[in-house]
């Protein structure tokens, strides 16, 4: 599994959101990808056959790593590179949908 | 808004053409899709981390005195967390227009000129199990190392044929994972040529010093580095469990018959660098194709202008050569620029090129013997193909029915075509992903040049956008 580099590393504010439903500690300027990893998390979802992926390029350009976010205050999840994406409290991430699903899951404002 | 010169990327060639565009007096412009200047050699840690000691490698010296003054020159316009969608060349008006993805939609900027730096992205190799969640760019598993603070995974295996992977596992050690193994598909003969010219290695002192201490550490911390060896296949039911890997005989081929299998849950891929030039494709800039130098990579003349009037080209696009050859080449660019829109002489721009124009010549010399070395070779590439591999991982097109698809169809001869019939490179990442092999394959199978085949036609937006993101106005 993943871990954070502690040595000679600072960082500041912890963040709270969900992951699959599960509420999740993150800090201020990590990646939604640097969350996932570190919660064990390699499946980011699936492709339109159905087949597992993860994120590959970590840097935008594959989108092998989207997943599906929903931002506090919005009434749609939308996905989301989880390797260029910044964490914000509240955020509901979820992973292992698949690339076809395109219906919109409605949130509660 | 508007802005004399345009920059795209903010990586090393961005950052030294942003200085010196300013310089000569020019309103500079610079757009990244990342929150911070340095690119991909720089990938800075986030504002809200402090990480002491960060990149100390002597290598990182010079980028890092760029980024250090190209980030306290207030003059200079950071547009970050921006995406290029479109370059559109002018019409009646004298300038051109960049569509721009933001964070809160779409925005347009004008510019006089345009410099286009995008860099390099690691070169993706098809062999079975090459999609398997677990298996990542080398580069990516080094940005989490440089910025992240992340080690991302616990028990990595390196495979490829290109030094870098050598300090990745280097740095992976020093942040405490535990790396399998490094694996070069060259000899150790081959790979020592680099050492053979003693003007090489001492204008090249540092990157040879550093790649020297990363294989010194390595062998104290255990980790083995093989030659005359390649992955074959990534195994694993839903993840990465472990890399089946194979000697490779003298004569070039795989010896797939006495191969081992070497567990893992991160397989770093690192065979080289492609050329990022869909948005020079985009703009209707010249390229050409060099599998060992980046793919396609641009035109340009002595002022790094590409053939599009207007629109420059500098760093990894006009031939993969690293972050010293892409500093040079962006202040050359912004010389250039500067000189055409009158705001400095000829004259005086000639004077102040003499310099880095010597130096580029001097290393280049040294990225060609690189980029020559590290090339992982037709041969290997053709015997990891497998007909149920993904040619296009996006659409899920596999080299078995696109070699169908070519048989059924003998009139198609250009990747386009192919791109139309058979939905490779159709997908969210554009084609990025299998453009190479397409070309590569193509050409085999048709027994013509690359350029014959030609690269997929690339349209706004240059990178996927959602329409919902689209349709806002910033």
């Amino acid at each position: 599994m993943a871990h954070r580099i502690t040595k000679n590393v600072e960082r500041e504010t912890k963040l709270e959101l969900t992951v699959n439903g599960k509420p999740v500690c993150a800090y201020a300027g990590e990646s939604l990808a640097t969350v996932l990893l570190a919660e064990g998390i390699t499946i980011f979802n699936l492709t339109h056959s159905g087949k597992p992926r993860g994120l590959y390029c970590n840097m935008g350009t594959c989108f092998e790593c989207q997943v599906k976010v929903h931002y506090l205050g919005s009434t749609q999840a939308r996905w989301r590179r989880a390797c260029m994406q910044t964490v914000q409290a509240g955020m509901q991430i979820t992973t292992g949908i698949s690339l076809s699903n395109l219906q919109s899951d409605q949130y509660e404002d | 808004m508007k802005t004399d010169l345009a920059i795209i990327g903010a990586g090393p060639a961005g950052m030294a053409a942003a200085l010196a565009g300013q310089e000569c007096g020019l309103h500079v412009t610079v757009i990244d899709e990342q929150a911070k200047p340095g690119g991909q050699i720089l990938r800075q840690p986030p504002k809200q981390f402090t990480v002491t000691g960060w990149l100390e490698d002597r290598v990182y010296r010079e980028a890092k005195t760029l980024l250090n003054q190209a980030s306290e020159k207030s003059a200079i316009i950071w547009q970050f967390h921006s995406a290029v969608s479109a370059i559109v060349s002018p019409g009646v008006h004298d300038n051109f227009t960049l569509i721009i993805a933001g964070q809160n939609g779409i925005r347009e900027l004008l510019a006089k000129r345009v410099l286009i730096t995008p860099g390099c992205f690691d070169m993706p190799v098809l062999f079975p199990g090459c999609n398997l969640p677990g298996v990542m760019a080398s580069g990516g598993i080094q940005a989490f190392v440089k910025c992240q603070q992340l080690v991302p995974g616990e028990r990595f295996l390196f495979v490829g044929s290109h030094p870098l992977q050598l300090i990745v596992a280097d740095q992976i050690v020093k942040a405490g994972g535990k790396v399998a193994g490094v694996i070069f598909a060259q000899s150790r003969s081959r790979m020592l040529a680099l050492l053979k010219s003693p003007f090489t290695v001492l204008r090249n002192f540092d990157k040879f010093a550093q790649v020297g201490a990363a294989i010194g550490r390595l062998y104290k911390a255990g980790v083995p580095i093989t030659f005359n060896q390649t992955i074959v296949r990534a195994n694993g039911e839903d993840i990465l469990q472990s890399a089946t890997v194979a000697p490779i005989a003298n004569d070039g081929l795989i010896q797939k018959t006495s191969t081992s299998d070497i567990k893992c849950d991160r397989l770093g891929i690192c065979f080289g660098f492609l050329a990022a030039t869909e948005l020079a494709w985009q703009a209707g800039v010249e390229c050409i194709w060099d599998a060992k130098r980046g793919g396609w990579i641009t035109i340009h003349d002595e002022w790094m202008r590409s053939t599009v009037p207007g629109i420059s080209v500098a760093g990894e696009i006009t031939a993969i050569a690293g972050a010293d050859v892409a500093a040079l080449e962006g202040q050359i660019a912004a010389y250039g620029c500067a000189s055409s829109l009158g705001s400095v002489s000829l004259q005086q721009v000639e004077k102040l090129s003499v310099l880095p124009r010597l130096k580029v010549k001097r290393l280049r010399r040294f990225a060609r013997i690189l980029t020559e070395l590290s090339w992982p070779g037709a041969s290997l590439l053709d015997q990891l193909e497998s007909d149920s591999v993904n040619l296009c991982k996006c659409e899920e097109v596999t080299i078995g029915s696109f070699f169908r698809m070519m048989q059924l169809n003998p009139h198609i001869t250009t990747a386009n075509s192919a791109k139309l019939l058979s939905r490779a490179g159709m997908g969210l990442c554009q084609g990025r992903y299998c453009q190479y092999s397409v070309t590569r394959l193509m050409a085999r199978q048709l027994g013509v040049s690359e350029n014959k085949i030609g690269a997929f036609t690339s349209r706004f937006p240059a990178k996927a956008i959602a329409i919902h993101d689209l349709l806002k106005c910033e």
